[in-house]
């Protein structure tokens, strides 16, 4: 009847790992995305260029002569546009983040614990959208909605939802049946508290983990659909339509459509060591 | 007899995959656990009950079934005369009260001692909210926690610490009936007679009634006033402690005295050939 291996073998873990307030793996990861959030919000103090002001005169630069990173081919300063892209990226990607985890992690807690009719019709709704590709599935209700950042949050979020349902779904199942939860249902305490006081903060490190690397898969899925015209309309900076306008170039002036490449890379890699530095915190596998 | 605390008539309370509404819709055939199949016990006040077994024998579903975490498939719980099977109320928690196998698993990781034992005495009103920090430090006290653990996480604790905090815990309701699953199994043997000694000194100046499930006789026999022996689901003998001791009368009951290790001089019946 109990599960007698993982819960002890877990708690033991705990046990001898005492979990660091902080560590190098999380300080690195916060201080890496706060450097790329600081550089978004001061980006007028850190370049004077307009990100969005063309001058056909001067296109296709190298970098120096005023522009760091040279300009592109309607004569914006790349650097200027890197950084204000980083204010649409970073808000995008977080946003259309933080809605599925709540939706979909709010969901997945109560189907695992209510178990039953609810659940079973959550997980055929859960196994219908992930059978279906994802870009098509977001193309689609993005072209329904009309383009635009609004569109994008909400085709994300429809779509999203599942990952954070299933996750949390799945930890619950476990969760529910460790003597912990028993032990709050033996205390009479209400569904509500056991909820969200016991098995939601042992529950949501999972799904918190998988938001971080979201939010990078968040940032391509912008990219992609500013490939298909589909993205943050223009002229509006990022680092998708970045790369796509800087990938005809890519023989002469590589570095258009690599610089803004590097930048999403430089995000995923503070999120990862975020997530690591947590999951190192909370001395979890 | 004095007054019955905790009642269970006929108690059966089968596991499997048959709560799934698929199941129901297409009436399809599920394999049945039948854990508990059909259990009558009595619990007087003051006694302590030993209910013992071997691994599996449904004796933690039965002791889950008596906290009232379980709806059983048949049959009745009742506390005090009142029948409760498996949404006992509000009151009616704070009368029969659990202590937890696993000490690694029974604590939410994520609390506090002081959060542990404040929740459940804020939620149940069992002081007014101004003395809640005065009553988690003296249950601390009560079962041999310093007061500087207060604002610990489990993680910091031993096996042994863990579960007086998960007694203190079971406690902080002021219940009647103590129900203790294997409350030492998971413990170090050194400290399993520290946390038996508490339980049997908290019984005898709380007046609580006890049911003390254990797969080990030589504690049950130390604990118990009376016995119950379960096998595959039912109890096939009860009776006073020393009763079943020296006279088993289940074969059942002598196989499980056979296999306790013996001190030289000590008699414990042994099995006839054939009856296992």
């Amino acid at each position: 009847m109990t599960t007698a291996v993982g819960p002890v073998a877990r708690g033991r873990g705990l046990a001898a790992r005492r979990p660091l307030r902080m560590n190098a793996t999380l300080a690195a990861g916060l201080a890496l995305l706060g450097a790329l959030v600081l550089a978004a919000v001061f980006a007028p103090l850190l370049t004077s260029w307009d990100p969005i002001e063309q001058d056909l005169s001067r296109s296709l630069q190298d970098p120096g002569n005023g522009h760091l990173l040279g300009t592109d081919q309607l004569g914006r300063d790349v650097f200027a546009r890197l950084l204000y892209g980083a204010r649409t990226d970073l808000r995008v990607g977080a946003l259309a983040v933080l809605f599925p985890f709540l939706i979909g992690g709010a969901l997945g807690l109560v189907a695992g614990w209510r178990g039953g009719w609810f659940d079973l019709v959550l997980m055929r709704v859960v196994d219908i959208v992930v059978a279906i590709p994802f870009f098509v599935l977001v193309i689609a209700l993005v072209f329904a909605l009309g383009s635009g950042t609004r569109s994008i949050y909400i085709a994300i979020t429809l779509v999203g939802w599942v990952a954070y349902a299933r996750i949390v779904r799945g930890e619950v199942l476990v969760a529910k049946e460790q003597e912990y939860a028993l032990a709050a249902r033996a205390s009479g305490l209400p569904t509500y508290r056991i909820l969200l006081r016991h098995l939601l903060p042992n529950v949501v490190l999972q799904a918190f983990v998988f938001s971080m690397s979201d939010i990078v898969l968040s940032i391509l899925a912008i990219v992609t659909l500013g490939y298909l015209g589909l993205g943050v309309p223009q002229p509006t900076p990022d680092w998708g339509s970045m790369i796509q306008e800087g990938q005809a170039f890519i023989f002469t002036k590589w570095y258009l459509a690599a610089v803004p490449g590097l930048a999403v890379v430089i995000t995923g890699l503070a999120l990862a060591l975020i997530a690591d530095g947590f999951v190192h915190r909370s001395g979890r596998r | 007899m004095s007054e019955e605390l905790l009642r269970i008539d006929g108690l059966v309370q089968h596991f499997g995959r048959s709560a799934g509404p698929l199941d129901k819709l297409f009436r399809s055939e599920h394999a049945v656990v039948r854990a508990v199949d059909g259990v009558d016990l009595v619990l007087h006040r003051g006694e302590t009950l030993g209910l013992v077994g071997e691994s599996g024998c449904g004796k933690s579903t039965l002791s889950r079934c008596a906290a009232g975490l379980y709806t059983p498939t048949k049959g009745t719980v009742s506390y005090a005369g009142e029948v409760i099977n498996g949404s006992p109320s509000k009151a009616q928690r704070r009368l029969v009260q659990m202590v937890f196998q696993d000490p690694y698993s029974s604590l939410n990781p994520r609390m506090s001692v002081g959060q542990t034992l404040g929740e459940v005495l804020r939620y149940h009103r069992v002081v007014p909210r101004s003395e809640v920090p005065a009553r988690i430090r003296s249950l601390m006290d009560l079962v041999g926690l310093p007061a500087r653990a207060i604002d610990q996480l489990p993680h910091a604790f031993s096996g042994g610490q863990r579960q007086r905090i998960g007694i203190a815990r079971a406690l902080a309701l002021e219940p009647q009936v103590l129900i203790a699953d294997e409350p030492v199994s998971a413990l170090d043997v050194s400290v399993q007679a520290n946390i038996i000694n508490l339980l049997l000194d908290l019984k005898d100046s709380l007046g609580l009634s006890m049911l003390f499930v254990s797969h080990n006789m030589a504690v049950v026999r130390q604990v118990s006033d009376r016995i119950a022996v379960m096998h595959d689901g039912v109890v096939v003998e009860t009776g006073p402690t020393d009763e079943v001791f020296s006279n088993p009368q289940d074969p059942y009951t002598r196989l499980l005295l056979s296999s306790v290790p013996r001190l030289a001089g000590q008699t414990i019946p042994a099995v006839e050939a054939g009856t296992a």
